[in-house]
């Protein structure tokens, strides 16, 4: 189904009507393959599961939920299980715990339970190609300076040297001559905020004539 | 707003199918405001049905049909057959007529299945009517104050709501082998379906063109009625309302925001200042999907503004007959405020402060103990009621949860805060450091040094949230959202502490007393007297220390409009203030010569 067919689907009362079910399915299984990504698609579904129990198929569940995973850090995953019966939870409990172990950033525990996910072997892009699996959740985090070092030191994250990252360039990393797997990480940004507001807090407060004259009007006529 | 009325109507509407036929009487003063909502609906006199609606409408049922009185006067207002036979057999009129009749049902007596299947076939009539009438595009059969058109939709949705929440009590006495409706319930499958509820509020807004006119009002191409009709322009502009609360009643936060991507909040008078009701709704059901989506600060501030809102306005909506609604949700309001800044602490406007201090102090600190079950409390008095969409067929032994979609939302709540449950301990710590060994971190926190790494991690991850600056609810940029800005070096942690510090004016005039006499000091007018520039909140990195202040003026904080100037000045008499006064006057005209 092309994106345009899909977001027609989306946007008329087709959205709520059973029939829609099939397509919606479809567009999942070639997220699963293809790696794109459509979170209102996905979440349409799963809102039909809700509107027809009968037709939920925990399969098709499962792989939102891993889809919704690889959004990390976004609030996907959340978002889908507030659409999902309680009555299902424990059957998903194996990506339901790997969606909190990413959440509180227990990422060595979470490369070790994603072995025994199935489902995680059909979803492409989860393992990147021709680099380690933990850069691909790891960069969104790494997005958001999770580990800097000043220039010229060593990258204080062991697990992330260990991995040969891929944030250089486009983060504005770049690694050290003596050792191949350390990044340098920019700091910049850190410390030109301290100077902006250390700048900004010393600057005199200053009242203009009218301000005292407009106080006094008031305080007068009070 | 309406979703906070009791209702446990199960009573069957067979006894009143076995009633005798008797010609209905209809009092006269009944009689001339039918007449007169025919005719004015006929003229399409807007403020006419206004006051019929908003005051006559009122005054009736007050007057008639407060409580059942006998066998025959059972409190109705007389049954839509009476009046077609008596009053007119125009159609429109018999539909809102309906309308009225059902929601004084609702609000007053205890709905019957017969009163809930004829609520519904009639808001179907009613809308079915409303789409193909935009659909063709000329005119609207039917021209309302905005009001009603409010109230229609508002109430549709929630006579929904009890429908399911009727039907999931039916279902669950069922399942206890009690006496129930379900054979009713059983026959009538299309009764409120979801799909069909949300598949009218979906075509009343496609039709109307209602996102089209508010992503461009002055579009050369105007094709649609929202462009033409104010009363299209209102079904679609509610219909939108009313669509991003039924997606919250199903928790489907995503979508709920999606529905409300082109609301005019930019606008200088958005369309939802109309109806007071609407615009607590909307910022209500869209703090609370800020909230579900962890994104604190845009929960916090969408609450803390409509909370002002309401503060300023309070005196101008106590006439309306949704006073009592409107006080409730501001008591919800809060609750979710104080789960909020919980969870994310954030400078709050003095006037909130002080009303968190004298209306919830003892949730306030029980929340900041970080208690579980005050979450709960709040979160379940607080939180809209959640519908089941749907019933499983099969309905297995005691596999049905008659609140499912309530605990649902409330397990997966209470599993975030547990997460968020370490974040404030490790980062008080910090706060006192500008930089210290992870070694002796750890150490404070009482974990070793590899929990702790994970640890800094997660509050990492943790205090950034998406923060929306402008443009669709959804948008946002993921920012820092916390006290404490810290990175890590080697075995060092390298922390920036911004301490948010009131400016001086923010400080209340009551502390500023209590300063005053505490240390003795009268304040004496002086030359030397400071005055600070507007007040506005500041980072600032070290702590600042409020000055003795001395005949100190305070600009109170207000948004928007021409910033206005008081002054509070304790003075040991008046006659040393306009000495004073007079003095100053002179200086200034010698300092401008």
């Amino acid at each position: 189904m092309s994106p345009e067919e899909m977001g027609k689907l989306l946007s008329g009362k087709e959205r709520y009507s059973a029939d829609s079910v099939a397509p919606l399915e479809a567009c999942l299984e070639d997220q699963l393959k293809t790696g794109s990504y459509s979170l209102d698609a996905n979440l349409a579904l799963l809102k039909l599961y809700l509107l027809f129990p009968d037709m939920t198929n925990k399969e098709i569940v499962e792989g939102i939920l891993l889809k919704a995973l690889m959004a990390f850090p976004a609030t996907d995953f959340s978002l889908c299980m507030y659409l999902i019966p309680e009555k299902f939870h424990e059957e998903l409990k194996s990506v339901t715990e790997l969606a909190s172990e990413l959440e509180l950033a227990k990422f060595k525990s979470f490369w070790k339970k994603t072995e025994s996910v199935e489902g995680l072997k059909k979803a492409a892009g989860f393992q990147m190609a021709g680099c380690h699996p933990q850069l691909h959740c790891r960069r969104h985090l790494l997005d958001v300076p999770l580990c800097q070092e000043r220039p010229g030191r060593r990258l204080a994250e062991p697990a992330c040297r260990r991995a040969g990252c891929d944030g250089e360039g486009d983060q504005g990393w770049s690694r050290t001559k003596d050792d191949k797997n350390t990044l340098i990480v920019n700091t910049e940004k850190f410390e030109s905020k301290r100077l902006a507001e250390a700048k900004a807090s010393q600057e005199p407060k200053r009242i203009g004539m009218d301000q005292y004259r407009k106080l006094f009007a008031a305080a007068t006529s009070a | 707003m309406a979703d906070d009325r009791s209702d446990d109507g199960n009573r069957s509407g067979a006894s009143d199918i076995d009633l005798p036929q008797r010609q209905v009487v209809i009092p006269d003063a009944v009689d001339h405001f039918l007449g007169k909502l025919k005719d004015s609906l006929e003229t399409r006199n807007i403020p006419d049905i206004n006051k019929l609606y908003e005051e006559d409408f009122n005054k009736l049922s007050e007057k008639h049909y407060k409580a059942p009185r006998n066998k025959h006067e059972d409190g109705r207002w007389p049954a839509a057959d009476a009046v077609r036979d008596q009053i007119s057999d125009h159609p429109l009129f018999l539909i809102l007529y309906k309308e009225l009749y059902y929601r004084h049902v609702y609000s007053r007596l205890q709905p019957t299945f017969e009163d809930r299947r004829g609520s519904w076939e009639n808001y179907c009539k009613l809308i079915e009517l409303l789409i193909s009438d935009l659909e063709e595009g000329d005119e609207l059969t039917v021209a309302l104050p905005p009001q009603w058109i409010w109230d229609i939709l508002d109430e549709f949705v929630y006579h929904y709501q009890t429908y399911c929440n009727f039907r999931n009590k039916t279902i669950n006495l069922e399942a206890k082998n009690q006496k129930s409706d379900i054979l009713l319930l059983r026959a009538n499958p299309n009764v409120f379906e979801t799909p069909a509820v949300l598949s009218y509020l979906q075509q009343l807004i496609n039709a109307s063109k209602i996102e089209e006119f508010l992503k461009n009002p002055d579009s050369e191409n105007k094709k649609g009625l929202a462009y033409k009709d104010p009363s299209a322009r209102l079904f679609g502009y509610y219909g939108l309302m009313q669509m991003l609360r039924m997606h919250s009643l199903l928790g489907d936060y995503h979508s709920a925001m999606q529905t409300i991507d082109h609301i005019d909040f930019h606008q200088e008078v958005p369309l939802f200042y109309k109806i007071p009701a609407c615009h607590v709704s909307l910022h209500y059901y869209m703090g609370f999907a800020y909230l579900m989506m962890r994104r604190y600060k845009d929960a916090i501030r969408t609450f803390a503004d409509v909370i002002v809102w309401l503060s300023k306005t309070s005196g101008v909506n106590q006439s309306s007959y949704q006073y009592d609604q409107m006080r409730k949700k501001e008591e919800q309001m809060y609750s979710l405020l104080l789960i909020c800044t919980a969870l994310c602490p954030q400078p709050l406007d003095e006037s909130i402060n002080k009303q968190i201090g004298d209306r919830f102090p003892e949730k306030h600190a029980r929340l900041q103990r970080g208690e579980a079950n005050c979450f709960e409390e709040l979160f379940s008095y607080a939180c809209p009621k959640f519908v089941s969409a749907a019933v499983p067929s099969d309905l297995g032994e005691g596999t049905f949860k008659f609140n499912e979609a309530h605990e649902r939302q409330l397990h997966l709540f209470l599993q975030d805060v547990k997460q968020q449950h370490l974040l404030p301990r490790i980062s008080s710590y910090m706060k006192l450091y500008t930089s210290l060994q992870t070694s002796k971190l750890a150490q404070l926190c009482e974990m070793d040094e590899e929990g702790l790494r994970d640890q800094l991690m997660c509050v990492m991850n943790k205090t950034r949230q998406q923060v929306r600056q402008k443009g669709r609810p959804l948008d946002g940029e993921r920012e820092l959202c916390s006290e404490v800005e810290f990175y890590l070096d080697g075995d060092m942690v390298h922390i920036n502490a911004q301490k948010t510090e009131l400016a001086h004016s923010d400080i209340s005039t009551k502390e500023k007393r209590h300063r005053h006499n505490r240390s003795g000091v009268r304040a004496k007018f002086g030359a030397s007297m400071r005055i600070r520039a507007p007040p506005r909140r500041r980072l600032r990195r070290r702590p600042w220390r409020a000055p003795r202040a001395r005949g100190s003026v305070a600009e109170p904080r207000r948004s928007g409009g021409p910033a206005r100037v008081c002054a509070r000045a304790a003075f040991s008499s008046p006659d040393v203030f306009m000495e004073q006064i007079s003095k100053f006057q002179d200086l200034i005209q010698k300092m401008e010569k």
